[in-house]
C-alpha cells in the first residue's frame, strides 16, 4: 500500500502566556511549551489509524497540523507525498476532517443549508452536494432532520452534520478529532458503525481516529499510537502492542493434587511472563484446591506448560486464556511518565 | 457510494464560493427579522435628523456650493458612504471574529479554496446590503427633496473603487481582530478616522491643514468628492479626474495592504494556534 500519510520528527511548540519581563529576559525554553514532540509516523492508504492519548496529550495538535491548520514548528509532515505546510492546497484537497466540537456550524441555518455552504467550499456543486447530503443523511437516519436549524437539533444530530460535512466530497483522507466526545453510548455505537460500514468499508477511506475512547479505538483502528506529552511512546496493531508489553495471554488454571514446589517449576518455565499461586475458594464446587494465574508472553508456551502439569500428576479441573483488553495495554504502558523517544517502545508498522 | 465528481464548467466553479458565501449571509441576515425593520427606521430616523438640521443651518455652511448648496443632499451622500464604509469594516472583522470563536474559520480555510477567493467572497453580502442601506438612504432624500444630477457612469465606477478601498480597510481591521482577539480596535479607528478626516458630515475645507493632509490618505476622502460631484452636480469622469486619480490610489492601496495583512494574520494564528478561539 501507498502511504496516505507520513511525519519525521514533527514538532510543535507553543509560546506560553508570560509576563513580558519573563518573556524578555527569561529563558527561551521557558516560555515555550511542547504539545508535539519529534512525532514520526508512517501510515499506508486504507488503513484506520488511532491516536489514543490523555487530555492534553497532543492528540489534537498532531491532527491539526496534519489537515494545515496548524504549522509545525519543526520536522515535516506530507499528506500522499506532499508537504503539508509547503503545498496546502494539495492537502486540503485531499483531506476531510469531522471534529468533535458541535459549535462549529452557522446556528441560524439549517442542517442542510449550512451542508450546502460546506459543500460549495469543498468546490462540489449545488447538484452533486445535494445528492451527497441526501445520502449520508439516509444512512445515518438525520433525513428527517436536515430541514430543521442547526440550533434546534440534539448534539447527536449535530455531530452527524459534522460527519456529513467531513464526507461529503469522500475525500481521500479523514481525519477524526474525538466525533463520540460528547455522544451518549448508542449514538456514538451508531457513529462507529457508519464509520466501519460506509468511511472503511465501502470507500475504503484512510482514516485517523484521535480518541480515547478504548472501545471506539479497539473496534475501528488496524493500528494505534499512544501519544503521552506529546510524544508516541508505542504504536502498532493491538496483537503487536500487546507483545511489545509482555503481556500475550492471561490464562486462569484450577488445580487440584498439587504437588510441592510447583510455583518454582512454573515460574521456570520459558514463555512465562508472571505466575501467582492461590488457594482456590474453600466451597469449590469443583474440587480445586488451587487457582493459578499466569501472563503468557505468545500462545505457545500454553501447550508446554499442560504437558508438564499433566506430567507432575496434578489434576487441570479449568483452563481459561484470555487476551490483555486495548484499555489494560493503554494503561500499563501510559502508566508511569513518557519514557524518553530512543527509550519508547517502538513496534514495527506491518 | 459512488464516487462523486467535481463540477467541470470554469465559470461555474469560479462562482461557486462566492454564490455561497452570498447565500449563506443573506440567509443569516434575513433571519433577523425584526433587525432588518429596525435598520430600515433607524435609516428613516437618520435622513429625518439631518433634514432638519439642514433647514434649520444647511444652506449658510461654507463650502457646499460644488453641490448646490444644499447641507441635506451633501451629507445625504457622506451617509451613503459611511453605510458602505460601516459594513465593510465593521461587518467583516465581526464575522470573521465570530468565525474564530465558533471554529467555522477552521472549516472555510480547510477546503481548497485560496485564501483571496474566501475574503473577497466574505465580503459580498456585506456590500450588497450597504447598497441596500444606501438605496433606502438615497429614496428617502429624494422625498424630501434633494434634486440628483447623475452622471451614472462616473457614479458606478466610484461606488466600484470606493468599496475597493473599503474593503481593504475592512481586510485589515480583520487581520486585527484575528490577532487581537478581541474587539475591533483598528476597524474602530479606520471608521472614525474616515468620519472624522474625510467629509462625510462636513466639508473637508474646515478641517485644520495637518487633518486635511491625513484625510488624502483615506480612500472615503475622494471617493466622496467624486459621488457628490457625480451624484448630485452631473460631473463625469474627465471632469472628476482628479479625484478619480486619488481615490484609485488608496483603494488600491489599503486593498493591497488588506489581503497582506489578511494572509499574515491567517499564518500567525496558523503558528499560534489561535485559527478557532473557543
Amino acid at each position: 500500500m501507498s502511504t496516505a500519510i507520513e511525519t519525521q520528527e514533527l514538532t510543535k511548540r507553543f509560546r506560553s502566556m508570560r509576563s513580558l519581563r519573563a518573556a524578555v529576559f527569561g529563558p527561551r525554553d521557558a516560555i515555550e511549551r511542547v504539545a508535539v514532540d519529534g512525532v514520526s509516523l508512517s501510515i499506508p492508504h486504507g488503513e484506520v489509524f488511532g491516536l489514543l492519548g490523555q487530555n492534553g496529550a497532543g492528540k489534537t495538535t498532531l491532527v491539526r497540523m496534519l489537515t494545515t491548520l496548524l504549522i509545525p514548528t519543526s520536522g515535516t509532515a506530507r499528506i500522499e507525498g506532499r508537504d503539508v505546510v509547503g503545498d496546502p492546497h494539495f492537502a486540503r484537497s485531499r483531506i476531510g476532517l469531522i471534529n468533535g466540537d458541535e459549535r462549529s456550524f452557522y446556528w441560524r441555518l439549517t442542517g442542510r443549508q449550512n451542508l450546502e455552504f460546506f459543500g460549495a467550499l469543498r468546490h462540489l456543486d449545488p447538484a452533486t452536494s445535494a445528492r451527497a447530503i441526501d445520502r449520508m443523511a439516509a444512512r445515518l437516519g438525520m433525513a428527517e432532520h436536515l430541514d430543521r436549524p442547526f440550533a434546534k437539533l440534539s448534539t447527536g444530530q449535530r455531530q452527524a452534520l459534522a460527519i456529513i460535512r467531513g464526507l461529503l466530497d469522500e475525500p481521500a483522507i479523514v481525519f477524526m478529532d474525538e466525533p463520540t466526545r460528547s455522544l451518549d453510548p448508542i449514538s456514538a455505537a451508531r457513529l462507529r458503525r457508519f464509520v466501519a460500514e460506509v468511511v472503511v468499508g465501502e470507500l475504503g477511506r484512510t482514516v485517523v481516529l484521535a480518541t480515547h475512547s478504548m472501545p471506539e479505538a479497539e473496534d475501528l483502528c488496524d493500528r494505534l499510537a499512544f501519544i503521552q506529552d506529546g510524544r508516541i511512546v508505542a504504536q502498532g496493531s493491538v496483537p503487536e502492542l500487546r507483545r511489545a508489553i509482555g503481556y500475550g495471554t492471561r490464562c486462569e488454571l484450577r488445580l487440584r493434587d498439587i504437588p510441592n514446589g510447583l510455583s518454582d517449576r512454573l515460574g521456570r518455565l520459558p514463555g512465562l511472563a508472571a505466575i501467582t499461586v492461590g488457594a482456590a475458594e474453600a466451597d469449590a464446587q469443583d474440587g480445586a484446591t488451587a487457582v493459578v494465574r499466569l501472563n503468557l508472553v505468545t500462545d505457545d508456551a500454553l501447550p508446554d506448560l499442560m504437558r508438564d502439569l499433566v506430567t507432575a500428576g496434578v489434576a487441570i479441573l479449568a483452563c481459561e486464556t484470555s487476551e490483555l483488553s486495548l484499555e489494560e495495554i493503554y494503561i500499563r504502558t501510559l502508566g508511569s511518565p513518557a519514557t524518553s523517544a530512543p527509550n519508547a517502545i517502538a513496534v514495527a508498522a506491518r | 457510494m459512488t464516487t462523486l465528481t467535481r463540477p467541470m464548467s470554469v465559470l461555474g466553479r469560479a462562482t461557486l464560493v462566492p454564490r455561497a458565501f452570498f447565500v449563506r449571509d443573506r440567509r443569516i441576515e434575513t433571519s433577523y427579522r425584526a433587525g432588518m425593520v429596525l435598520r430600515l427606521l433607524a435609516s428613516a430616523v437618520t435622513v429625518g435628523v439631518f433634514f432638519f438640521v439642514s433647514r434649520a443651518f444647511g444652506t449658510a455652511a461654507p463650502g457646499l456650493t460644488d453641490v448646490g448648496g444644499s447641507y441635506f443632499a451633501f451629507v445625504l451622500i457622506g451617509i451613503v458612504a459611511q453605510e458602505f464604509l460601516g459594513q465593510a469594516v465593521g461587518g467583516f472583522g465581526g464575522a470573521l471574529r465570530e468565525s474564530q470563536t465558533t471554529g467555522t474559520l477552521e472549516f472555510m480555510l480547510l477546503g481548497p479554496s485560496r485564501l483571496g477567493t474566501l475574503l473577497f467572497s466574505s465580503t459580498l453580502w456585506l456590500h450588497a446590503s450597504a447598497a441596500l442601506g444606501a438605496a433606502s438612504y438615497l429614496i428617502l432624500g429624494a422625498l424630501l427633496g434633494v434634486h440628483f444630477s447623475i452622471d451614472l457612469l462616473a457614479t458606478a465606477l466610484g461606488v466600484v473603487l470606493m468599496i475597493l478601498g473599503f474593503t481593504g480597510m475592512g481586510l485589515l481591521a480583520g487581520a486585527s481582530v484575528i490577532v487581537v482577539k478581541r474587539g475591533n480596535p483598528l476597524g474602530w479607528a479606520l471608521r472614525g478616522g474616515s468620519v472624522v478626516l474625510g467629509g462625510v458630515f462636513y466639508p473637508t475645507d474646515v478641517l485644520p491643514p495637518l487633518l486635511q493632509a491625513l484625510g488624502t490618505l483615506l480612500p472615503i476622502t475622494h471617493a466622496l468628492d467624486v459621488l457628490r460631484g457625480s451624484m448630485l452636480a452631473g460631473q463625469g469622469v474627465m471632469e472628476l479626474a482628479p479625484s478619480f486619480a486619488l481615490l484609485t490610489v488608496t483603494s488600491l492601496a489599503y486593498l493591497a495592504a488588506g489581503v497582506v495583512a489578511c494572509a499574515a494574520a491567517i499564518r500567525y494564528a496558523q503558528v499560534d494556534g489561535s485559527l478557532a478561539q473557543y
